[in-house]
């Protein structure tokens, strides 16, 4: 398995996406080339990291449909626009929908590319996000149920003596499961833990208290 | 009052009427009277029996005299050398020269130098025994002016059967033939303005389809550039170019085409293969499909006869049938987006073009108006595309006709007639 960053292409008009290949080859990127945004679904395999250049109007699932087909599969690949003819609805809606850069045909070649180098970028991050994430639900994962119980209402923000009152148990007992999820969240402080559990979505971040 | 006649006796019993007065000249008529014995009754007559006959004769020849001698269209009587005997009032209202100026001249005068040739046919055809038919020429008049004639030849005979002179009517067509002309140029006009509008409306497909050509150009360029510096293989860097060669063609094509339709020009009528008419439309149809993500494919039969016909026009045509065809799958919403150009040979003698759409049908009232100018489903649409085009199909001599599907969508056909081979 090659960690190496692919630029993924899907264009219909076959001397583009070979262009496009070409020019994002002369730079190091590996590329690969799909002719619909079908063909992309059916050979991509998310593991590996990378980009999608995709051109919005095309016979079939058009580019825009295909970044939502992805959002739903929960597929976070970054996408670059390249359009022939993009109005500027269509640009707010495929930014407002997460796209890294919407960029007329013909473009500058830098243009492009920095576009691509951006979205790899981002590609990077969001992996490691990823990566993250799943390194805290691992740790989540060998809490035993009490102990989720009370990660969950301290990093609520609840005082020991509230948490006690809640379970059902003493002041004493929740201070042991606190030390213990600490440990095994590897959390040094309470705002190490709270930031372990935004990562994942366990609470919100706080804006206003109520 | 002259009489316009020479000696010979064969042609004055034809042309002896010619003049302008309903009296035939004592001499004529002393002439009939001395023939009539022998060409008509035979010797032994008697006296009264000829009288009666001779004054038949007269009344009659009186009639076609008067008939002759005023009709609007020309009558001329020539020697077959071509020397002018009798011209009637027709004639000088026709060609300007009075009677007494074109009797004795020779009949080369109202032919254009150019159409000299004509004459000698004649001859050659009347010496062979051949007749001549009547046939469109142009003529001379006094003035200068070149009129169209439509002529028709009789060759005149004496008694025995010889041939005598030639006797001629010619009508002045020139009205007709330019009247004619501005139909003609008026309907060329239409068709390109009707090009000129379809291209303006093309025009957003086509600025895009010259940028993708635009777009692998440039990237496939720099990508080269880069392969250059990086030292990459001569085979990678060959490719590249060849790609941008072929991207350079492509443009090309559609920039011809739409140039092709723009052009303003008088329909040029020549020998086409068919299907390379066809293939000609086949990039801006490519565009027009891809605009409408839709796929346009072209089935051309081997072997379908070549026809008599202007190439813009004919891609015209095509090119109205196949965004309507386009047009009526985007307002169908239909999942099969494809539309099927066919050419196939019709029979022996005609070439068959087809569109074949999956778009929303046709309704029999559609179909029996869709020809009809004015007439139109679309909701900004003048109804003259396939008014035009059907006016052109006619032009060249073939029928358009349409045809729903039950499945779905609808063939617009036009065929067209092929030529003979060994014709063109």
């Amino acid at each position: 398995m090659t960690a190496e960053p692919t630029v993924y292409i899907v264009d219909d008009d076959p001397s583009v996406r070979r262009a496009l290949q070409r020019l994002a080859s002369s730079v190091g990127y590996e590329a690969r080339i799909f002719g619909s945004a079908r063909e992309f679904l059916d050979g991509y395999d998310s593991s590996f990291p990378g980009c999608l250049v995709l051109d919005v109007r095309m016979p079939g699932l058009s580019g825009l449909d295909l970044q939502n087909e992805l959002a739903l599969r929960g597929i976070m690949i970054p996408i670059v626009f390249v359009t022939g003819h993009g109005d500027v609805p269509m640009s707010v809606r495929a930014m407002k929908a997460g796209a890294v850069d919407f960029i007329p045909k013909p473009f500058n070649d830098q243009v492009l590319l920095d576009a691509i180098r951006q979205a790899m970028v981002r590609d990077r991050e969001i992996r490691a996000e990823e990566a993250e994430r799943a390194e805290i639900l691992r740790r989540i994962e060998r809490l035993t149920p009490r102990e989720r119980e009370v990660f969950a209402l301290v990093v609520a923000g609840k005082l020991n003596k509230q948490i006690a009152q809640q379970l059902g148990t003493s002041e004493k007992t929740v201070k042991v499961h606190r030390s213990r999820v600490m440990e095994k969240m590897c959390a040094e402080s309470l705002a190490d833990l709270v930031l372990l559990a935004q990562a994942v979505g366990l609470c919100r971040p706080k804006v206003q208290s109520e | 009052m002259e009489v316009h006649e020479s000696g010979r006796r064969g042609v004055q019993s034809s042309a002896s009427g010619f003049e302008r007065g309903h009296v035939y000249k004592p001499a004529l008529v002393s002439e009939v009277q001395a023939e009539l014995p022998s060409r008509a009754f035979g010797d032994g007559c008697s006296e009264e029996v000829t009288a009666q006959a001779r004054e038949r004769l007269e009344a009659e020849l009186r009639r076609l005299t008067a008939i002759v001698q005023n009709s609007n269209d020309a009558v001329i009587i020539q020697t077959m050398e071509g020397e002018i005997l009798a011209w009637n009032r027709g004639a000088e209202l026709m060609y300007g020269y009075g009677a007494g100026e074109a009797v004795g001249m020779s009949a080369r005068m109202l032919v254009p130098s150019d159409q000299h040739w004509e004459l000698e046919q004649f001859a050659e055809r009347f010496a062979s025994g051949e007749g001549v038919e009547s046939v469109e020429t142009r003529r001379l008049t006094k003035d200068g002016r070149v009129i169209n004639v439509w002529l028709s030849v009789t060759a005149l005979v004496d008694g025995s059967g010889g041939l005598e002179a030639i006797a001629t009517t010619e009508r002045d067509i020139t009205p007709v033939k330019r009247a004619e002309e501005t139909i003609r140029i008026q309907q060329s006009e239409l068709a390109h303005m009707s090009r000129v509008h379809a291209m303006g409306e093309f025009a957003a497909a086509m600025a895009h389809e010259l940028n993708q050509p635009l777009c692998a150009i440039g990237a496939n360029a720099r990508a080269a550039q880069r392969m250059l510096e990086g030292g990459a293989s001569r085979e990678e860097v060959s490719s590249a170019l060849s790609d941008i060669m072929a991207d350079v063609e492509r443009s090309s094509g559609v920039v011809k085409g739409l140039r092709d339709q723009l052009r303003r020009c008088d329909p040029e009528y020549s020998s086409l293969d068919i299907n390379e008419v066809m293939v000609g439309i086949a990039p801006i149809a490519e565009v027009l499909g891809r605009c409408e993500q839709a796929s346009v494919l072209f089935e051309l039969a081997e072997g379908v006869g070549r026809v008599m016909g202007d190439r813009v026009q004919l891609q015209q045509v095509l090119l109205n049938l196949v965004r309507n065809g386009l047009e009526s799958m985007a307002e169908s919403g239909g999942s099969r987006r494809e539309l099927r150009v066919s050419t196939a040979a019709e029979g022996e003698g005609a070439v068959l073009v087809s569109v074949r759409d999956w778009g929303v049908g046709l309704s029999v009232e559609v179909a029996e108006r869709m020809f009809e100018p004015f007439f139109t489903t679309k909701r900004e649409g003048m109804g003259m595309g396939l008014a035009i085009c059907s006016s052109i199909v006619a032009a060249h001599g073939g029928r358009m006709w349409a045809s729903g599907h039950e499945e779905a969508g609808c063939t617009v056909s036009f065929s067209l007639p092929c030529i003979r081979e060994g014709v063109a």
